[in-house]
């Protein structure tokens, strides 16, 4: 009935962090095997046609945080692979065309801020460069793994891990450090409102802490996921590129150089079950009953699929179950995607402007509205979002002068009140018609569009609940805290590993978890090679 | 006249539903696992009856109406939340009956949970420490259930009733734990406490006692086997203990007849010299027997001082329980370090020849503190104090001089000395 394969190491799923671990594995000699359970690889980062000759990455749109280090390791310069864009902007857009650009480095663009309020202007440079300073502090331990809370209370690697926070924290100055420590537990509203008056500055903000979380701008915590988000941002010199021809060309890039090397991809592979033999782990089953043994698994699904659903619970301890099944990750968000018919026309925007991301966050209070209604089950009346024209600097994506718009709306619920089916259609007109008052010509424009709902993306790319995360980013959810107290990227067999967004630092496109995971599942394989 | 009534009309509707059953059946042998539904006892999701704090009473055995009658003395016990009998006539008699001739005594107050579910075998291999597997129908055994730290939460016996039908009898309240840890089975947990009721019976002579009532091959049943018996035409679950150090049974049945069997029971073991024995006679038994008690020699570790003083089994002395080879259970990996390092507390027994009761003091070897003395009761059958007390493993293994803190004295003058004890073996008493 079924057939046995086998290779050195096997991978589940072909996302961005799947593959980065299948690259630095392949590449250190070993034999890998990729097994990815829809009909194509890429996970989050794929460029579909959502409507004839319109191509579009379908779910993450920008390479956020991405690490230049796994870049230069995995020499993609080699291939022809190549950014359409390396650094974008971030625009607040205004209603009255009084556009704000961020982060403000050059004096135009503070000057920009000061045409809402002078003394935002003269306050920004000073918040930006503290946010930098915090981004430093915690940047370097998003760089190499965390350990886990052993199974006698602290082991020696975690105090080693507290020890380097507390003295990054300590070697700060006074003041930075008594803003930290008031920073790390409180809301985002209350350290913009502290800080800043404009409605669009501090709105801008608050839509960067809080976007794709279960949080609003006033739940404690918030600015602490602004200050980690900035941080992983940091560590790769906060570039949010744009590669050409989408997400999907960068994931082509990365399976290029794992295929080069000898790895290989299996798609249309649903992993049922991880087969275990005296506590080290053996390989996977697939739904179809095919074997696939190895020495190490690299898991890239979320640490409840992967120790839950896939090890068992027979594998687990019971308190490391409930840990696991009480993961929050219930920032959900809903996306649409647009085929223009010529560029829509936005007040007093420039090149700069459209080939970046636009954000629509006029004020904290539509952030927090936005969440409240989330929390409800309700869409919200006056949604905020984020705009990404990939087109403007990648014309492959569409017919020549059209383009092609990728929307990415937070705080949708994954359930919504009298249910999706029937929300669907006044949700998308939603989202159009508040677009509509900042580009005004858009729905002129408009020639084909596609929805995906928090269910739909949770169906075709597998997120569950439609939370990106795998856990969202929160100080209960980071560090040695993620996935859960007591496992890190090391699973509770020996040879399994987390590889995705659920293990430390955390989701997004940076590729650390699978370049963190690859480096432990490489020394777990040499130590067992020099047992042999 | 319902069940009348329900018989008249059942004919008809009873083929359907054999029919249906029986298709039903064939599904479910071709998918056993993908149709089963975890059946919940609704009672578990009812709201708590509100008791205001100050109407709070101990809570009472099916048997305790019973129990007090036969009781001449009014002594009353708490035992795991249940008002028992402390003795029924006073301590001597009791422990005579219980040790040389046949006593009987209400074991109703112990938690009893049902583990049942097609994978309610890996589920309890998850949670015990022990095996289960090797738990074979109609046996049972000792086990305890810790934290994932290793820290002992409770222990109890283990029963297989059925194929996937389990019962865990224990002292403490452990649901939450247990449903949380059969959660993601297919196996389902009930407390079954206030639907069971258990008697106990010790002694030599109780063989003949179960001669009397019709059961003749019990006797010769190996420790900790048990089966289904019918007693006064009522069902019971018989199993043969030695929790005690005496030869004894337990006897689980409905809380229904309960009484009748009590009474009965009662009657048929007067020319055998039976007598009931209450909670003094059977803490003083388990104290002979060795056994740590939970509570009072040791607590779990959901007690309100979390963490501080919990124990693992291996303190206890009882590592022999804990199968550190099987699959993952809770407490697996701190529990194996516990053991290749070894426990730094032993349990022993201590023999006090001179003085009075020295509960609760400090164990002193070598005039330096290393340990301390958690319950203490006079043996009639050794006619001399026994105690259990905790020594760190590094006093134990010097010869030195192990002495105890003792109170001396009258009620209104006491005074305290530092007195030489005797590390004993246990048992203290084996009969």
């Amino acid at each position: 009935m079924s057939t046995v394969q086998t290779s050195d190491v096997l991978i589940i799923g072909a996302g961005h962090n799947g593959l980065i671990a299948a690259a630095y594995l392949a590449l250190a000699g070993y034999s890998v095997r990729i097994l990815e359970g829809r009909d194509r690889p890429g996970g989050a980062a794929v460029t579909e046609e959502f409507a004839p000759d319109y191509y579009l990455s379908t779910c993450a749109h920008l390479l956020d945080g991405w690490s230049r280090q796994i870049e230069k390791d995995l020499k993609l310069h080699k291939l022809d692979f190549e950014m359409a864009a390396r650094t974008t902007t971030t625009t607040a857009l205004d209603r009255d065309g009084r556009h704000l650009v961020l982060p403000a480095h050059k004096r135009e663009d503070i000057q920009l801020i000061g045409e809402h309020s002078s003394s935002d202007a003269q306050a920004y440079p000073a918040f930006r460069d503290q946010m930098d300073r915090f981004a430093a502090t915690l940047s370097p331990l998003l760089n190499q793994p965390v350990p886990a809370f052993g199974p006698d209370g602290e082991s020696a690697a975690s105090r080693k891990l507290a020890t380097s926070l507390a003295w990054r924290v300590q070697k700060m100055s006074q003041a930075d450090r008594h803003d930290w420590l008031r920073f790390q537990g409180n809301s985002i509203a209350n350290e913009l409102d502290r800080t800043f008056e404009s409605d669009l500055l501090k709105g801008a903000i608050a839509f960067d802490a809080t976007f794709s979380h279960a949080m609003g701008a006033s739940t404690p915590g918030s600015a602490f996921t602004l200050a980690y988000k900035g941080a992983l941002r940091h560590s790769s010199k906060g570039a949010m590129a744009n590669p050409a021809g989408g997400m999907g060309a960068f994931t082509d890039a990365l399976i290029e150089v794992a295929t080069q090397q000898g790895a290989d991809l299996h798609t249309n592979c649903h992993v049922t079950k991880l087969l275990v033999e005296d506590e080290h782990i053996a390989g996977a089953e697939l739904s179809d009953g095919t074997r696939y043994e190895a020495k190490v698994v690299l898991s890239s699904a979320s640490a409840r699929t992967t120790y839950v659903d896939m090890l068992g619970p027979a594998h687990l301890q019971p308190a490391m179950q409930r840990r696991l099944t009480r993961i929050r990750k219930t920032g959900a968000v809903a996306k649409l995607h647009l085929a223009l018919e010529g560029l829509p026309h936005i007040e007093n925007c420039t090149e700069r402007e459209y080939g970046g991301r636009m954000i629509i966050s006029p004020s904290v209070a539509h952030v927090d509205q936005a969440f409240a209604a989330c929390k409800r089950g309700q869409i919200p009346d006056e949604p905020v979002m984020e705009v990404f024209l990939p087109s403007f600097h990648d014309y492959r994506l569409a017919p020549a002068g059209h383009h092609v718009m990728s929307i990415i709306v937070p705080f949708i619920p994954f359930e919504v009140e009298g249910g999706w089916e029937a929300q669907e259609e006044a949700f998308t007109k939603r989202i159009v018609d508040t677009l509509s008052t900042y580009a005004t010509d858009l729905k002129l424009k408009i020639i084909a569009g596609d929805t995906l709902t928090p269910p739909k993306i949770e169906k075709k790319f597998g997120f569950g609940e439609g939370g990106w995360h795998q856990g969202d980013i929160t100080f209960d959810q980071v560090f040695a805290f993620r996935p859960v107290p007591g496992l890190a990227h090391q699973g509770p067999v020996d040879g399994l590993f987390l590889c995705g967004a659920a293990a430390h630092p955390g989701g997004g496109m940076t590729g650390l978890p699978g370049k963190l995971a690859a480096e432990q599942a490489l020394s777990f394989l040499k130590k067992g090679d020099t047992d042999d | 006249m319902t069940e009348e009534k329900d018989q008249a009309s059942a004919p008809s509707e009873d083929t359907e539903q054999k029919q249906v059953s029986s298709e039903q059946a064939a599904q479910e042998q071709e998918t056993p696992l993908a149709d089963y539904k975890p059946v919940h006892d609704p009672a578990l999701f009812e709201a708590p009856r509100v008791v205001p704090v100050f109407d709070q009473t101990v809570q009472i055995s099916p048997l305790h109406l019973f129990a007090a009658e036969r009781s001449q003395t009014n002594k009353w016990a708490t035992w795991n939340d249940f008002s028992c009998v402390e003795f029924y006539q006073d301590l001597d008699n009791d422990y005579q009956a219980m040790r040389y001739r046949v006593g009987i005594c209400d074991i109703s107050a112990l938690s009893k949970y049902l583990f049942t579910g097609p994978q309610v075998v890996s589920a309890l291999n998850r949670l015990m420490t022990i095996e289960v597997t090797k738990i074979a129908i109609g046996q049972s055994a000792r086990t305890f259930y810790c934290t994932d730290e290793g820290a002992v939460i409770g222990e109890g016996i283990l029963y297989c009733l059925e194929e996937n039908e389990y019962r865990l009898t224990t002292e403490g309240y452990h649901l939450d734990w247990f449903m949380d840890g059969v959660d993601l089975f297919q196996a389902v947990v009930e407390d079954t406490t206030d639907q069971v009721a258990g008697i106990l019976l010790s002694g030599p002579l109780c063989g003949e006692l179960l001669k009397a009532v019709g059961v003749e091959n019990a006797v010769s049943w190996e420790k900790g086997q048990g089966g289904w018996v019918k007693m006064f035409h009522e069902p019971v679950y018989l199993t043969h203990t030695g929790s005690l150090g005496a030869d004894s049974f337990e006897l689980w049945m409905d809380v229904e007849g309960a009484p009748l069997i009590w009474m009965r029971l009662l009657k048929l073991g007067e020319p055998l010299g039976l007598a009931p024995f209450g909670e003094a006679a059977r803490r003083l038994a388990r104290l002979e027997a060795g056994h740590p008690s939970f509570a009072i020699d040791y607590f779990g570790a959901f007690a309100p001082d979390e963490g501080a003083g919990t124990v693992t089994p291996y303190d206890l002395g009882l590592g022999k329980l804990v199968d550190v080879e099987k699959l993952t259970f809770s407490g697996k990996a701190p529990l194996k370090a516990v053991l290749q390092r070894g426990a730094s507390i032993a349990l022993i027994g201590i023999e006090v020849t001179q003085v009075g009761p020295v509960a609760l003091s400090t164990l002193h070897a070598n005039g330096k503190r290393s340990g301390w003395v958690s319950s203490c009761l006079w043996s009639p059958g050794l006619n001399r104090y026994i105690a259990l007390g905790h020594l760190s493993m590094d006093a134990l293994g010097t010869d030195g001089i192990i002495e105890v803190d003792a109170i001396l004295g009258e009620k209104w003058s006491q005074t305290s000395e530092r007195i030489a004890v005797k590390i004993a073996q246990k048992p203290f008493l084996t009969s």
